[in-house]
């Protein structure tokens, strides 16, 4: 469907100036869709702004108010914006911090409520009531950097759509959907329209992007004190009590393992035993045993301990054996570490169990370059399950055996 | 086929031609032995860039110039043999080049060596020695050379992929690619048999399932194996569409007719169309209910524990005649399915198959009531994932998915 017909107020935001000729390029063209409700663009920013007027501003927060500014002027064209105030609170999601900045000649306002996960634009453009689609596609393109860093969205990436069917377009929504099947994730998110006063526009930016310009690590709850500080003074026991807590939001539970790993890593390095280590990967607040798994191995690598993961392996493939069938998925995938001697000492032991399979072969064919290991694999006779493993890992073992010689 | 630096093997899976050009073309065609530039007295040629040719082909050597103290004004007879390494099978023979060297003891011989052979079927990453033996005036010959030559066989013409949609392309064919790629399918002789490979190949770097993209890594998929270490990292994994996407890779890159494709939930029965257009929320793409925002969800066969399901993404094969033949997922399960009976042409995305196939995966897992609402699509809470509308019809109605 074509743009809709331009003949309403044109927006001036004392933005950079930016010839657009052909926009429709960059992204798709917008389809007008009827029947939508009027977005919430509006309700977000009061709700931020009234977090902004009303919260105190933590002091620890002040390297994350400075990544905050810098992500922003990476993101838009705004070089007149100044850093107007800001504020801190604690949600669901983690350490938050609201900031607002004065852009253009208006007085038009931009904030965001910046949470461990995205960063949640919000922004006012004062006296503008309608925008025409042609505007609406300049505005968008020359306050926003989709094409480069941080966002480097594809002009095939957006879509648009506005509504309703009329001269002018009252909101629109524009989204970018397949950067990941994780809701949430990558996916950037730009909505807008009007109260009949003004203009709102709302965009969302997953803090995946925002890597380069925020201090690692990113995409866990505590910001300040960061998750690091707050560690030198938890005790033991307090650090293994927050292994595999559950959150509220959707997002700190996606991204769960971030926090988790280090909670681990910490564990590691103040001494683990091996029974410790067995609990950890299948009972303390184990939601998905193939999941811990992973955030058990993500610390122990973090703590440069992969050695002792591989040592510690036949216990944790003896619990899982007891387990039973549940437990097979974390068990195959126990060899997930780079090769080293402990790791090939365990998938060989392992083998002789002929309780696991495809977990220890798949690390033999990854890793070695003995031709008694691929003459074992050779003559290994194994289950039905475990048969075409075996068969891949001697092809593979082959042409890697034959590319050494060479 | 190109390659960034002189020795081929280290450069990055990821490098592209364009746009800063990086690369350089190995060869102008596939079907010649480079640097065959010998002397007598055995001193054998470094080796040099791979060559590559599709099974059943018959290599051929050109441009061989030798050298000789010994013999100038003499008449000679070239034979040369290949086996592969490790294995004193012989592999090709090619036929005899007769020359005669000048005064100075120089022979260029300007025309075609072709084998007698044609290399065996199948998809192939051969090191293979050349064995190099000359009879001088009628006398009985003499091996005076041995060389080594990297041979990359595929099943047919290497593709990279070519982009389009929402996916930025990775046009590039390069040496580095398809030797990754002839290694890891070594022995497959056609798409389905290079699709199980590449399967087994993929899931043998135990990648783990998650939200890990290959955004993180530019955009390229074949940037995972530049940096398996943070690919492996099971803090973030790769989604589905991350590993189907290298996986779609590799099979192009052996000449495999292959293309990518996706499933979405909605409720429309115009699957083409946007996702739920009619039903969402404009301010978030969510549909809005009872005041909590949602989003439209495949529950998959673990329900409400599994990952959320914005999509699920697929590699089809495409049949000589055009049409797909049959499609895979790589992650998070990796099931396999043919084409249940739909004939769709095999170029660009194809919805109508990719949702036949993703009902009739709900449907299989409905008939395993075990887990409460798995094989069901749902409006889910995006705040804390719990039901708020549902079960939604997935079209099409034909099929019954409920």
């Amino acid at each position: 469907m074509n743009l809709l017909v331009s003949s309403s107020l044109i927006i001036v935001v004392g933005l950079q100036a930016v010839a657009v000729p052909g926009w429709a390029q960059d992204i798709p063209a917008i389809r007008v869709s009827a029947g939508w409700s009027h977005p919430p663009a509006a309700e977000l920013f009061q709700a931020a702004e009234a977090r902004l007027v009303n919260g105190p501003f933590d002091p620890l927060a002040d390297g994350l108010l400075r990544a905050a500014d810098a992500f922003t002027r990476a993101l838009f064209r705004l070089p007149d914006a100044k850093l107007d105030r800001a504020s801190t609170y604690r949600g669901p999601d983690g350490d938050c911090v609201v900031a607002s900045w004065r852009f253009g000649a208006s007085a038009n306002t931009l904030l965001v409520d910046d949470t461990p996960y995205q960063s949640i634009y919000s922004v006012r453009l004062r006296g503008v009531r309608q925008v025409a689609a042609d505007d609406l596609v300049s505005f968008l393109r020359e306050s926003i950097v989709f094409k480069a860093p941080p966002l480097n969205l594809s002009p095939d990436e957006l879509s648009v759509d506005a509504g309703p069917v009329s001269s002018t377009v009252v909101y629109f929504i524009a989204r970018s959907v397949l950067r990941s099947s994780y809701e949430g994730a990558r996916d950037v998110q730009i909505s807008g329209g009007t109260d009949g006063r003004d203009w709102y526009i709302s965009m969302t930016v997953p803090k995946v992007y925002a890597k380069s310009y925020y201090p690692e690590p990113l995409l866990i709850p505590e910001r300040f004190p960061t998750l690091s500080e707050l560690l030198a003074s938890w005790s033991f026991d307090h650090i293994w009590s927050e292994v595999g807590v559950r959150h509220e939001s959707v997002l700190a539970n996606m991204w769960a393992a971030e926090r988790n790993s280090m909670l681990v890593a910490e564990l590691v390095q103040r001494g683990l035993s091996e029974q410790q280590f067995v609990d950890l990967l299948v009972s303390k607040d184990v939601t998905n045993l193939h999941t811990r798994l992973g955030e058990v191995w993500s610390g122990f690598s973090d703590a440069h301990s992969e050695g002792l993961y591989a040592r510690y392996g036949a216990a944790a493939l003896h619990r899982y054996a007891q387990i039973g069938p549940k437990a097979e998925e974390p068990a195959e995938g126990y060899f997930i570490g780079d090769c080293s001697p402990e790791f090939d000492a365990l998938a060989k032991a392992t083998l002789k169990e002929e309780v696991y399979w495809i977990g220890p072969i798949r690390y033999i064919s990854r890793c070695s370059n003995a031709a008694e290991d691929l003459h074992m694999l050779e003559g290994l006779a194994v289950p039905d399950r475990a048969s075409e493993s075996r068969q891949f890992a001697v092809r593979q073992m082959r042409a890697r055996l034959q590319s050494v010689a060479h | 086929m190109y390659k960034q630096n002189t020795d081929w093997r280290v450069d990055k899976y990821a490098t592209e031609s364009t746009p800063s050009a990086l690369l350089q073309m190995i060869l102008p065609n596939s079907a010649c032995f480079p640097g065959t530039t010998f002397r007598d007295g055995g001193v054998a040629p470094t080796a040099g860039d791979p060559v590559v040719y599709q099974q059943g082909d018959t290599p051929t050597i050109y441009n061989i110039n030798l050298t000789s103290s010994g013999a100038a004004g003499a008449s000679a007879v070239l034979t040369v043999t290949a086996s592969q390494v490790n294995n004193q099978q012989q592999l090709l023979v090619f036929s005899s080049a007769e020359f005669t060297f000048d005064s100075s003891g120089n022979a260029i011989y300007p025309y075609q060596v072709v084998s007698s052979q044609a290399l065996p079927s199948g998809i192939a990453n051969i090191n293979a020695t050349l064995t190099w033996f000359i009879s001088i005036n009628g006398a009985a010959p003499f091996q005076f050379a041995t060389s080594t030559q990297k041979i990359f066989v595929t099943v047919a013409s290497p593709m990279g992929f070519a982009g389009g949609g929402n996916i930025p392309g990775a046009p590039t064919i390069t040496a580095v690619r398809v030797s990754l790629t002839t290694t890891d399918l070594a022995g497959g002789v056609d798409s389905e048999s290079a699709a199980n490979l590449a399967q087994g190949s993929f899931q043998s770097l135990a990648i783990p399932f998650g939200p890990g993209n290959y955004s993180d890594f530019g955009l390229n998929a074949w940037a995972i194996w530049d940096n398996l270490t943070i690919a492996k990292n099971p803090k973030r994994g790769l989604d589905c569409f991350s590993q189907t996407s290298a996986v779609t890779y590799l099979l192009l890159m052996a000449g495999v007719n292959a293309s990518l494709s996706f499933a979405y939930p909605t409720e429309t029965t115009n699957q083409a169309g946007s996702q739920d257009q009619a039903s969402i929320d404009p301010s978030s793409g969510n549909r809005l209910n009872a005041g909590t925002q949602s989003h439209l969800d495949f529950l998959d066969a673990g329900g409400l524990a599994d990952a959320p399901q914005d999509f699920e993404a697929y590699f089809f094969l495409c049949s000589a005649g055009g049409n797909v033949s049959s499609a895979q997922t790589v992650a998070p399960r990796g099931f396999f399915q043919e084409s249940q009976g739909v004939t769709e042409a095999c170029s660009g995305q194809q919805p109508q198959l990719a949702f036949t196939i993703i009902a009739t995966i709900l449907q299989g897992t409905q008939a395993q009531p075990s887990v409460p609402y798995a094989g069901r699509q749902w409006w889910v809470a995006n705040t804390n994932r719990a039901l708020v509308f549902g079960p939604v019809a997935f079209p099409p109605n034909t099929l019954g998915v409920k």
